[in-house]
């Protein structure tokens, strides 16, 4: 469905087809993110909300279909380019380097970001947002807590400012105060005009966030629509005698 | 007044022993450097140095060139690109493989790669002359800074670049941004991308620096070497992981410190040690022999003893999952037709070969036919220990070495009847496997695999010459000879029935093998293999399997070595049991399959048969009829057989099951599908239709193809 | 990869030398600089001095004249070109005599010319037979070489025995593993003697040198010691052989033995030496030279001594302490270390080829030279490996058979020198090692060695060029000067 504004989308997948080795993940996904949007996707465990994830950052290559980044076509491209081009992506699971310190993990990212002499100023203001990383700065990460480790994947994308910033179920395993301040994070990062692609299984914290949500199975798209509507949608899938098709 | 002067002397031994070190410390800098960049644990950086090290040589001796071009073209662009073509082949995709397969993949390149570099370049060394280094006059010029103990000018160069080196890339790592990247690349090169690096250049960069470095350690050290050969730098390998293990394998200027202790610590202790012999008798024989060994020793000690290492668990990447590897061939079932037609073909195959050893085999053929037979017996235990097991073993040579030195020392003092000495030397040895397993436990993969490469090099440098082993007064006059069986009337001298004892050894071994795999111990040890955790939750103690699966195959080992000497009438220890020798074996057994017992017969076949067969051209005159015909490149090499073999070991890490297998399993399955299509069976739908990797009914249907 | 030849490489180079010479002085001549071509990669240095022109010829029939260098027995009527057609003879055909040769060359990881420079030694020697129109009327060929490329000496050995199509097996292997096949099979095996274990005992083993006794002392080394003017002698071996360590052990002893004679002791022994020497040789050259050393006696291999060489000149004491090298007889590592070894000592078992005295060292280099060379000691051994076979056909008769030969060989060749290369051997006594308390039964009637002393980088002779080899009577251990003999 092609949105109406002038602006490209900042990502848009056509009908993408896509598989891990022999194991096919996505059967004609066509889903986009508009410049300044929250999308959600929301779906049972092995419903290929992650591939949609990888596939939007450029992990996965589409073996049919097209994926275009800001109107621009970055098919099979690697991942890499997809960065540069500014997509960020938290992926699910830790999402931070764990043998590298605190410091480290944020100036991986920075060098290429914000350029040799833009490290410093990067590392303020990232310890700005997040005093207590900033303690812990040149602790291993891998040391650090699930909820401090994710709190160190958003202080990148926060200093960065990316287009796009993929989120995959960054709510896994924190507790819920904690959740609470990831997703005031996740706000402000939208604020300063990154779009969010948030997949995600709470789906309260989703609909608050997000300005659609698209609910997935199989590794197909089963409804689009407004965040409002979500929750019906999902009720009515989750009392329907009939098993979802094929 | 005795304390000044044993300062004196412990000064001398210091300085004695640095030359050594910073040998040493070069080549572990080195390793270091490669694991950072990679993750691989290159066992093949000895023959990237002795490469470069012998095309500089070959260069100026050969061609004529001078010191600059010929270190350019060895160290600064040949190095670098074998690097290069390493990491684009092979090593860029074997990221996400296990630690254990890329050391499969290091071994399998320490075998061929000098092999293809003696070819292509027609390189053969010479004794006795010692390669020049890069300074002039290096070898001949001395400076004695202390006014104690001079070193040659080849000497200083080799402790300035061992020094600059740990410095510049200590730096490189800590503060250049291309230091951060080739950090992050080896704990997850998706990751690295995400953040807008390209991780493929950056690994390149990676292999392309290491291998240069390689390259100039190769350089510096050749002097050292009187003659210059590939086996003097893997064992320089082997001590520098001693030295790197100090550092944990991370620390370059720890690699660098490890280095120099060991140089250091071998000049004093040989410095010190017969003034302590003197003193005390009783330390005479640990003098004696502890020197050759103390490299070894030390690896082995700091493997077994240092809790860091046995902690270092590499950080797994959390998006492996993005390039999973290529999933294990399904344990799918063969169209009945198919399975008969393949057995009929085997035992046909095999009385037909039969018949023709029996009746139509010179002598010749029929040692080279028993030679396969009782080696595949041998490499039935490398089926066990890293098929089963999952566990890389370097020992196994000194395992076959024990049960041929126990026959010959049972015969040569007790008059003990020779098979009952093969099963005494088999027992011996399956004592000797279960005891090295037990400090070694809980080492995974690689650190096991050091550990049986440091025992297996300590038993080839102190162990074999004891009396009561390889030494001692009879072999000092009649070397390690062992008479042929004999079992009341039937004599085993003549050939064709040692022979028939071979197979039926091979037969009863075989089943052995094929009752372990579905056995308890082979399910316990598939489940391991598939997740050590999942199998320690399930009350699976991993200890106890890895013991019993050491056990067994030091076991299976040691009779096979048994009957090898038996077969040849002598140990023969250097020329069949030997550390490389064990290495290139489990370079052929992995290649083919480790995995069935097939495999292992096929490599006893290949080690035995395919030189004389395939290399010689003696096929190809068969075939053509006439020995004249035979094209002139015949025969072939025999470094061609470490170059196939080699490579095709390279392969392990995508096909763990093994090329040969995995050929014959393709080739079979279209054959295998036209059967299904003519004649179905019902209840294989569903096999059928995730063969064609349509979307199944449930989605657990895809996900239980894969085998663990 | 090769294999550990860690164990080959003593095995293969500490040759247990045998010391029997009695002699006077070392009056040693000028020795001419006849240096070793390294191999095929040319270091052509050879400045022959007094060498017969013309090595060209074939079978070229000529005269038979008795060469003084052919022929074993003087007594008999030479039947050498009496043609009588054989069957069923392995290898012998009405107009060849075939002989196998086995060897290593690939593989190799010492580095050593091995199967090449043997082969050339054995092919030169059958060119001079030929050349003078052979034997019983047929020419004498290699029809067989097989590289059994390090690892597999024992199927190689099989196949000269399957193939039955040679009278005799030649062998320079690094492994023995297929010698008691041979044996079985009665072929007649000629090689050089560094495999003494494998041979031992077997009748059909022909080694040149024959099997020396290992635990047995020598006078040789106590008079290379005193030819030093060594007061304070160490003995070095590497520990990974047997061989090496008693062979140290054994200089030791025998050093110890005749001190008083030579006046020189024993004060440093060191057995265990690493092979290849990892680590240098620094803190044990430091010892020796606090004990006060001033003579290094080695049982270890050339890339050991040059390593000890460079030590002793790195510390400074180069001049004070000569040493004995047991490999050292290799005209171009001579070459190439140049004034290092000055004054060195090296003793072996054969005719020194700067023994111009002796003819059959002039044939020797001629006919190797004309085979394309290298002039060195495996190509020696080769040339007497043949000459031993011919030796032992000449005494089997004009209906020679392997067992013929092997049965003539050990019954009447007692005395059998190779014309003055090598000491006399008697062979119907000496395919057993003698062992300490019975030196006579098994052993040589002469204790000699064939000894020169480096200089300039080239060798000179301590016996004279006409009686190279250095003897003690070998029927008593008693100290005496060597005389210098001559076996031609």
């Amino acid at each position: 469905m092609k949105p109406p504004d002038s602006a490209p989308p900042v990502l848009e997948m056509r009908s993408v087809e896509a598989a891990y080795g022999p194991f096919r993940a996505l059967f004609g996904v066509s889903l986009h993110v508009g410049e300044g949007e929250a999308v959600g996707i929301l779906g049972a465990n092995g419903a290929g909300k992650t591939a949609v994830a990888r596939v939007a950052s450029g992990l996965v290559p589409p073996n049919a279909g097209a994926v275009h980044i800001g109107g621009v076509d970055m098919s099979g491209e690697n991942a890499y380019k997809f960065a540069r081009a500014g997509v960020a992506h938290a992926p699910e699971g830790r999402s931070v380097l764990a043998t590298f310190t605190v410091r480290e993990n944020l100036e991986l990212s920075f060098r290429r970001a914000l350029g040799r002499r833009g490290v410093k100023s990067g590392l303020d203001r990232a310890f700005d947002f997040f005093p207590r990383l900033g303690e812990r700065r040149n602790q291993i990460a891998g040391t650090l807590s699930g909820g401090e480790q994710r709190m160190l994947s958003l202080a990148r994308v926060l200093v960065e400012e990316p287009r796009l910033l993929i989120a995959d179920e960054l709510s896994l395993g924190l507790a819920p105060i904690i959740i609470d301040e990831v997703y005031r994070i996740l706000e402000s990062i939208r604020g300063a005009g990154t779009s969010l692609l948030i997949i995600e299984q709470h789906v309260t914290y989703a609909q608050n966030l997000c300005d659609r949500i698209v609910l997935m199975d199989h590794g197909q798209l089963d409804w689009v629509g407004p965040a409002q509507q979500a929750g019906d949608a999902l009720a009515a899938r989750l009392f329907s005698p009939n098993s979802p098709r094929q | 007044m005795i304390l000044a002067s044993v300062g004196e002397d412990f000064f001398r031994a210091i300085l004695q022993g640095t030359p050594s070190g910073t040998v040493f410390a070069l080549v572990a800098l080195g390793f270091v450097l490669t694991y950072k960049t990679s993750g691989v644990f290159n066992l093949a950086f000895g023959a990237q140095a002795y490469i470069s090290a012998a095309l500089y040589f070959h260069a100026v001796n050969q061609w004529g060139w001078s010191t600059v071009p010929a270190l350019l073209l060895s160290v600064f662009a040949v190095a670098p690109a074998i690097g290069l073509v390493l990491e684009r082949t092979m090593f860029r995709r074997l990221r996400t493989a296990s630690a254990v397969a890329k050391l499969v993949v290091a071994i399998g390149l320490n075998v061929a790669l000098p092999a293809i570099f003696e070819l292509a370049v027609r390189y053969e060394p010479v004794a006795g002359r010692t390669p020049t280094g890069i300074v002039p006059n290096g070898a001949s010029v001395f400076y004695d800074p202390f006014g104690i103990y001079p070193f040659s000018r080849d000497e200083l160069a080799q402790m300035a670049v061992a020094l600059c080196g740990a410095l510049l890339l200590a730096a490189l790592f800590r503060f250049t941004s291309i230091g951060l990247s080739m950090r992050a690349v080896v704990e997850s090169p998706r990751m690295t991308e995400m953040a807008g690096i390209r991780a493929d250049w950056v690994s390149a960069f990676a292999w392309a620096l290491s291998s240069a470095f390689a390259g100039m350690a190769g350089v510096l050290i050749a002097p050292r070497f009187n003659t210059l050969i590939a086996p003097d730098f893997f064992y320089l390998v082997v001590v520098a992981i001693a030295a790197a293990a100090i550092g944990r394998l991370v620390s370059l200027p720890r690699a660098l410190a490890g280095g120099l202790l060991l140089g250091w610590g071998t000049a004093v202790f040989n410095t010190f040690a017969p003034d302590w012999a003197e003193s005390f008798t009783f330390l005479e024989p640990l003098t004696d022999n502890i020197t050759p060994a103390i490299p070894f020793i030390v690896l082995f000690g700091i493997l077994v003893l240092w809790p860091a290492i046995r902690r270092l668990r590499e950080a797994n990447d959390p998006m492996a999952g993005v390039d999973p590897p290529p999933p294990a061939p399904p344990d799918y079932k063969r169209h009945p037709y198919l399975t008969m037609g393949i057995r009929a073909f085997t035992l046909s195959f095999l009385i037909i070969l039969g018949w023709v050893v029996f009746t139509q085999a010179d002598v010749r053929w029929l040692f080279l036919v028993t030679q396969a037979v009782v080696l595949s017996i041998v490499y039935l235990s490398i089926t066990v220990i890293t098929g089963f097991a999952g566990q890389i073993s370097l020992c196994q040579g000194a395992f076959a070495a024990i049960g041929g030195f126990t026959v010959f020392q049972m015969a040569d003092r007790w008059d003990v009847p020779v098979l009952l000495a093969a099963v005494a030397g088999a027992f011996v040895a399956a004592a000797v496997g279960g005891l090295l397993s037990i400090p070694v436990l809980r080492l995974g993969g690689v650190w096991l695999a050091l550990a049986t490469l440091a025992f297996a090099y300590f038993f080839d440098a102190v162990v074999v010459k004891f009396p009561w082993v390889g030494g001692g007064e009879t072999s000092l006059f009649q070397g390690t000879r062992i008479p042929r069986p004999h079992l009341g009337p039937l004599d085993f001298n003549d050939d064709k029935a040692f022979l028939v004892l071979a197979l039926i050894v091979l037969v009863v071994v075989s089943s052995l093998v094929i009752q372990l795999r579905e056995g308890t111990i082979g399910r316990t040890l598939r489940v391991l293999r598939g997740s050590e955790v999942a199998a320690e939750s399930i009350g699976i103690s991993p200890a106890k399997a890895r013991v019993a699966a050491f056990a067994v195959s030091a076991f299976i080992a040691g009779l096979g070595g048994a009957m090898l000497s038996m077969h040849q009438e002598n140990v023969n220890y250097p020329n069949n049991f030997a550390p490389a020798t064990a290495l290139f074996w489990l370079v052929l057994v992995v290649s083919l399959s480790a995995r069935t017992v097939e495999g292992a017969i096929q490599a006893g076949a290949a080690f035995s048969l395919f030189p004389p067969i395939i290399l010689n051209g003696t096929i190809l005159a068969w075939i053509l009829r006439a020995e004249e015909r035979v094209p002139g490149i015949f025969p072939v090499s025999p470094k061609w057989r470490f170059v196939l073999f080699g490579l095709a070991a390279v392969q392990y890490a995508r096909h763990p099951e093994g090329m040969l297998e995995f050929s014959k399993r393709r080739s079979i399955s279209r054959l295998d599908a036209r059967l299904f299509e003519k004649y179905p069976h019902a209840g294989h739908a569903k096999l059928r239709r995730a063969r064609r990797g349509e979307p199944a009914a449930r989605p657990e249907a895809v996900a239980e193809e894969s085998e663990s | 990869m090769s294999v550990s030849f860690r164990l080959v490489m003593p095995v293969v180079l500490a040759v247990a030398l045998i010391a029997a010479a009695c002699g006077n002085d070392d009056d040693s001549s000028a020795g001419t600089d006849v240096s070793a071509t390294g191999e095929a990669t040319a270091e052509a240095e050879v400045q022959a001095t007094p060498e017969p022109e013309e090595p060209e010829a074939t079978a070229e029939a000529e005269p038979e004249e008795p060469e003084a260098t052919a022929e074993a027995e003087p007594e008999e009527p030479d039947e050498s070109d009496m043609f009588v057609p054989l069957d069923g003879v392995p290898g012998v055909s009405d107009e060849e005599i075939g002989v196998a040769v086995i060897g290593t060359n690939s593989n190799n990881p010492l580095g050593n010319c091995v199967l090449d420079c043997y082969q050339t030694g054995v092919q030169a020697y059958f060119d001079m037979v030929n050349s003078e129109g052979g034997l019983y009327g047929r020419q004498l060929v290699i029809n067989r070489s097989i590289d059994d490329e390090l690892f597999n000496n024992q199927a190689a050995s099989l196949e000269v025995i399957a193939e039955d199509d040679s009278l005799a097996a030649f062998t320079a292997t690094l492994f023995a593993s297929g010698w008691a096949d041979l044996d079985e099979a009665g072929i007649p095996n000629y090689h050089w003697g560094i495999h003494p274990t494998d041979a031992a005992g077997l009748q059909t083993n022909f080694p040149l040198p024959a099997a020396s006794c290992p635990t047995c002392t020598s006078r040789f080394i106590a008079y290379l010691a005193q030819q030093a003017g060594a007061t304070r002698v160490a003995a070095l071996g590497y520990g990974i052989t047997e061989n090496s360590r008693t062979c140290a052990n054994t200089y030791a002893d025998s050093i110890d033995l005749y001190s008083g004679d030579i006046g020189a002791e024993t004060v440093y022994l060191n057995n265990e030496l690493e092979f290849g020497l990892p680590n240098g040789i620094g803190p044990q050259v430091t010892a020796m030279v606090e004990a006060g050393v001033d003579f290094i006696v080695s049982c270890i291999d050339l890339n050991g001594m040059t390593t000890l060489a460079q030590e002793l000149e790195r510390q400074g004491v180069r001049d004070q302490i000569a040493m004995h090298h047991a490999n050292g007889y290799d005209h171009a590592w001579a070459a190439r270390l140049g004034s290092l070894l000055d004054g060195d000592l090296v003793a072996f078992q054969h005719a020194p080829f700067e023994a111009t005295g002796v003819a059959a060292v002039a044939d020797f280099l001629e006919w190797t030279e004309a085979n394309g060379g290298p002039i060195g000691e495996p190509t020696m051994y080769g040339w007497v490996n043949a000459d031993l076979f011919v030796a032992g056909l000449k005494a089997a008769g004009p209906e020679f058979s392997r067992e013929a030969i092997i049965e003539a060989s050990n019954t009447e060749l007692t005395e059998y020198s190779a014309n003055g290369l090598v000491n006399e051997t008697d062979w119907s006594r000496q395919h057993l090692p003698p062992v300490p308390e019975d030196r006579i039964t098994n052993g040589h009637r002469k204790e000699c060695v064939a000894a020169v002393r480096i200089q300039g980088g080239a060798y000179e002779l301590l016996g004279t060029a006409d009686a190279p080899f250095l003897c003690w009577d070998n029927s008593n251990t008693d100290w005496a000067d060597p005389e210098p003999t001559s076996f031609s």
